[in-house]
């Protein structure tokens, strides 16, 4: 939960920051673009999460996804393939890819990173030796159809939002009601049962309002063609309409939940005055002053070139160290005064934390054209998917199986546990989401080079799932940390091109970020271990 | 008779030890003559190892005093204990077996010429040295395609090369077949010629006989005495390794034994393919297994539990036959088993408790085919925690930051909510305090009493004395005894276990 948070704090910083120093970062086509990579990585992202959970490895997914790339125009448009059959073709080639690398591993008792690793040399090889290096593509055919897939839109964050709603306070609503009828227990549970869903449902039925202001507003889902027909059944496409009077009135909504943060920040600071006010002091004047430095960086945004010192030449180096060190002072000095306030007040200081910081996120995004965003099509198919992996890893038998035996295999063994073939199963998962992954992303591009289509993909995958918390020598890792992890990854890699970072630093500034987020990680990890003083060693 | 002749050549002093929990050795006293082959015995756990370890400068003693030639000395690094001309061979060989002979020798100290190594030199200091303990093959070969005898041998040959005076021997013999180790106890008698001296660790009290001018016996880290040649006999040293009471920490009832839950007949293990094991269980019945370090008991539990590969006999449970390839097919048939390394392969140690205890029985708890029964999961744990009183803040405390006692009592945990009807359990006390072993003791009493079937290796004398209604005593593979209650004795158990007949 921590690693999440930490990795959630590090994109919120990127976008803010972001923001602060460019209009383009939030313009809605921008927005779009990084929500349709980030999904398309991350969906590769939570399949190799489930080999490196196992303490494994899969370095061949950029080259699945180049062969699949290859392979799927080849079947629809040079053999003619219907669409069914041309994806159950590539996405059972990746499941014999899957089954091939895991039988290897587990019965030959060969190290991941060598099959795998010939797995990246063999299915590159193929890729070009069948498309004989020729660009491949699907033409303008398959535009209002299959291609949807991977670039249609087929609803807003609004109606994103008014599902987000209803769902939050349902299930908010729903603890409330059960956490009331018993308040026996100490002051604490009391708190910890009705405030936190309390809060809930109010940040939910905020959530409703604000997509539903737009929904009401002449909001528009229409058929924008055929996805897929098997047989009689088809699988219509859809898209979305955006009426013009809708545009204003979720704005309207989230600058209004605005005026909920001081209704937080009052009920925060009364229960910190109730308990003991002495040790935020401190927190919350250098928040004070660290906002008043952003306040500043961001005039500084707008001087003219030559204004700065040492000159223009200089002048876009000091906005952006500006802008990204006084808000880094700025989150840190706020996550510094919440980590206080939980510590001095449990959770009766979450439910106002909570509440202030929800409230805030909404009105900050209120500030931006997000609410008008339409949502790509992968996003959907990523949370389907992200949902899917969450419940297999933390509510069946065999997401606990593979936690334990990336622990300690041995243990897992002796616990009659058939080891074997759950890594063999999570070499399956890895490939195939590598195959749904190689179609979409093929889908997305419409021209691949089979010589480069898909490189380095295993790399970003393997970096999303080790920023979002899984450690590479197993047993570790979350789906909604791997989720995130890739959108920092598109974030970064958006933000490096907007701000005017030459492209050419592109990977190494990728690369930093990626070290300093471990290192973070690791120094975190060994604090804790410090303070839980072990009766052991 | 010379000066120098009198004063010992190595000797300690007053030697402590200690490490978190345990006191390995208290006020320990050796002495080491010039050209005398000096045996140290005692049961597992006596202190040997870590007094050697000390003299080797492996580790430093918390207290005492170590003196060579009479002068006091502070061994603080395997180089210090070298310079003064004392080697350890571990039991476990240290050869690179992809280097060969002569590189093996001067690893780490290799002769330069113009800064490079000095191949010429090495191969004639080699086989200087190889001559030495009789071995005849060329330096040049590879270290790995010698024979484990003869890899002994060039373990020795490498401590000459160093002119030790002293050279440490901890179970020279373990893994070596009858003729090498005859050929190595030449060796040895030779090299006591030429006035090297040497420490000699075995448990094989006959070889001990054959060998040693003196024997120095360690029990429970303490000097339990010395026995000068004349005096070393077979009995006379059993005596000296054991020789204490049981205090009244083992509340043993009998029980009827029941009808037999574990039938075993004729089982071959990968560890000693050409031995069989023959025994069975009885419903209610606490049965130890003795023997020494190496003597195949764990081989055996873990083969019995579908582990290890069985390469033959046949495994009956309450009268029915079974097949065990995997663990699975064990734990469907009631057995479990509490392994010797609890944190290796009892536990997932960074998991929590309730993860750990419900490990073997989220299969059998599973819903819908595939979902875990949480709630199941909860209420288990909490039995468990409750029933085997485990110390822990929460059933959410990672498993790590239990004390040794209370990760046992999770691992037990673990089977106990699978109701078992074989309980196999692999030295399930090492490692941990008095208290959680006597609840661990009571623990296998209350099963018992209910009918399940206990098979326990120990190699702790007293808990077999006090735990077992019948021992079982293997030694190098097979079964050299069994013992009924009547019969038990430290005596009659260290005989069979050390390959002596059983004359009761």
């Amino acid at each position: 939960m921590n690693k999440i948070l930490g990795i959630l704090l590090l994109l919120v910083f990127v976008c803010i920051g972001t923001t602060l120093l460019t209009d383009a970062f939030v313009k809605p086509f921008n927005m779009q673009n990084i929500v349709r990579h980030s999904a398309l990585y991350g969906i590769i992202g939570v399949g190799v999460a489930m080999v490196i959970i196992t303490g494994g490895i899969d370095l061949s997914i950029g080259s699945v996804i180049g062969l699949v790339g290859c392979l799927l125009p080849m079947l629809l448009v040079d053999r003619g393939w219907s669409v069914p059959k041309s994806l159950a073709a590539v996405m059972l080639l990746s499941l014999l890819i899957g089954l091939t690398h895991g039988l290897l591993i587990t019965k030959m008792r060969l190290q991941p990173f060598i099959v795998t690793l010939c797995g990246l040399l063999v299915y590159r090889g193929l890729a070009r030796w069948l498309t004989s290096d020729q660009t491949k593509g699907f033409g303008s055919d398959f535009n209002d159809s299959l291609r949807l897939l991977a670039i249609g839109k087929p609803c807003s964050v609004a109606f994103l939002a008014l599902l987000a709603g209803v769902g939050v306070t349902l299930w908010c609503g729903w603890r409330l009601i059960r956490g009331r009828s018993g308040l026996a227990g100490s002051d604490e549970a009391k708190t910890a049962r009705w405030q936190l869903p309390a809060v809930g449902v109010v940040l939910g039925l905020l959530l409703i309002v604000i997509g539903g202001s737009r929904f009401a507003m002449g909001y528009q889902i229409e058929s924008a063609g055929t996805l897929v027909s098997l047989g009689p059944l088809d699988f219509p496409a859809w898209t979305t309409r955006v009426h013009p009077d809708a545009v204003g009135l979720p704005r309207l909504w989230m600058t209004r939940a605005g005026w909920l943060v001081p209704v937080g920040a009052v009920w925060l600071t009364v229960v910190l005055a109730l308990r003991s006010p002495r040790p935020i002091v401190f927190p919350v004047l250098l928040a004070i002053a660290a906002a008043g430095l952003v306040w500043a960086a961001t005039t500084l945004v707008g001087w003219p070139d030559d204004q700065f010192w040492l000159g223009p030449a200089w002048a876009r180096t000091w906005r952006i160290m500006t802008v990204f060190s006084s808000l880094g002072l700025l989150m840190a000095s706020l996550a510094w005064l919440g980590r206080r306030a939980v510590r001095i007040a449990g959770t009766a200081a979450t439910a106002p934390l909570l509440l202030t910081s929800g409230c805030a996120i909404l009105w900050l995004l209120g500030k931006t054209p997000l609410g008008e965003t339409l949502v790509p099509a992968p996003l959907i198919l990523l949370m389907v998917l992200a949902f899917v992996a969450s419940v297999f890893l933390n509510q069946t038998i065999y997401g606990r199986y593979l936690l334990a035996l990336g622990n300690n295999e041995e243990a897992a063994r002796f616990s009659g546990i058939n080891t074997d073939r759950m890594i063999l199963l999570a070499y399956v998962l890895c490939s195939l989401a590598a195959g749904l992954g190689g179609i979409l992303f093929a889908l997305d591009t419409n021209s691949i080079q089979p010589a480069s289509h898909g490189n380095f993909y295993e790399l970003y995958a393997i970096a999303a799932a080790v920023l979002g918390g899984c450690s590479l020598r197993g047993g570790e890792g979350t789906i909604l940390g791997v989720v995130i992890g890739a959108a920092v990854m598109r974030v970064l890699y958006n933000s490096i091109n907007l701000i005017g970072i030459p492209s050419q630093l592109e990977f190494a500034i990728i690369g930093l970020v990626i070290l300093l987020g471990v290192i973070a990680d690791e120094a975190v990890k060994r604090m804790a271990a410090r303070q839980s003083q072990s009766p052991e060693r | 008779m010379t000066d120098a002749a009198e004063t010992p050549l190595l000797s300690v002093h007053r030697i402590c030890k200690s490490f978190p929990g345990v006191r390995a050795l208290h006020e320990v006293d050796l002495t080491l003559n010039r050209g005398e082959v000096l045996a140290v015995i005692g049961e597992n756990g006596a202190g040997k190892s870590t007094l050697m370890k000390i003299l080797a400068g492996v580790q430093l003693p918390d207290t005492g005093e170590t003196r060579i030639d009479g002068r006091p000395v502070v061994i603080d690094s395997v180089h210090t204990a070298l310079d003064h001309g004392i080697a350890l061979i571990h039991q476990e060989l240290n050869l690179s077996g992809n280097l060969d002979v002569g590189a093996n020798i001067f690893l780490g100290r290799e002769p330069r010429r113009f800064g490079l190594i000095d191949k010429q030199k090495i191969r004639e200091e080699s086989k200087r040295v190889l001559s030495l303990v009789g071995l005849d093959v060329s330096p040049d070969m590879l270290a790995g395609s010698l024979s484990i005898g003869r890899q002994q041998l060039v373990e020795i040959a490498k401590a000459l090369s160093v002119d030790a005076r002293v050279i440490i021997m901890d179970e020279p013999t373990s893994s070596l077949s009858s003729g090498e180790s005859q050929r190595l106890f030449e060796v040895i008698r030779d090299l006591r010629e030429r006035g090297v001296s040497i420490i000699y660790i075995s448990h094989r009290l006959g070889e001990v006989k054959e060998l040693a001018n003196r024997v120095c016996v360690l029990r429970d880290g303490e000097n339990a005495g010395d026995l000068s040649s004349h005096e070393i006999t077979h009995a006379a040293m059993v005596q000296m390794m054991v020789g204490r009471d049981i205090s009244q920490f083992y509340a043993r009832q009998s029980h009827e034994p029941g009808e037999r839950l574990l039938e075993v007949q004729g089982l071959r293990t990968s560890a000693h393919p050409e031995r069989e094991l023959s025994f069975s269980v009885r419903a209610g019945e606490i049965v130890g297994v003795a023997g020494l370090v190496g003597a195949g008991r764990t081989e055996m539990l873990r083969a019995l539990f579908g582990v290890d590969p069985i390469l033959g006999g046949t495994v009956k449970v309450a009268g029915r036959p079974i097949s065990l390839n995997s663990s699975r097919d064990a734990i469907n048939a009631g057995l479990a088993l509490v392994p010797e390394d609890r944190k290796g392969e009892g536990l997932v140690i960074e998991m929590p408790v309730r993860s750990n205890v419900s490990l073997a029985s989220l299969r059998r708890n599973r819903r819908l085919g595939i979902f875990r029964n949480a709630v199941a999961e909860r209420t288990d744990t909490k039995l468990m925690i409750d029933q085997l009183k485990i110390k822990t803040p929460s059933a959410e405390q990672t498993v790590r930051f239990l004390s040794g006692g209370n990760q046992q009592k999770v691992v037990i945990g673990k089977w106990l909510s699978m109701s078992p009807r074989v309980l196999l359990l692999d030295e399930p006390t090492r490692g941990i305090d008095i208290g959680a072993k006597q609840e661990i003791y009571s623990l296998m009493e209350t099963l018992a009493a209910q009918g399940v079937a206990v098979l326990f290796v120990s190699s702790e004398m007293e808990e077999i004395l006090g735990m077992s209604d019948r021992t079982l005593v293997m030694h190098e593979g097979r079964m050299t005894g069994e013992l009924t209650r009547d019969q038990l004795s430290e005596e009659a158990v260290m005989q069979l276990a050390t390959g002596g007949a059983h004359t009761a």
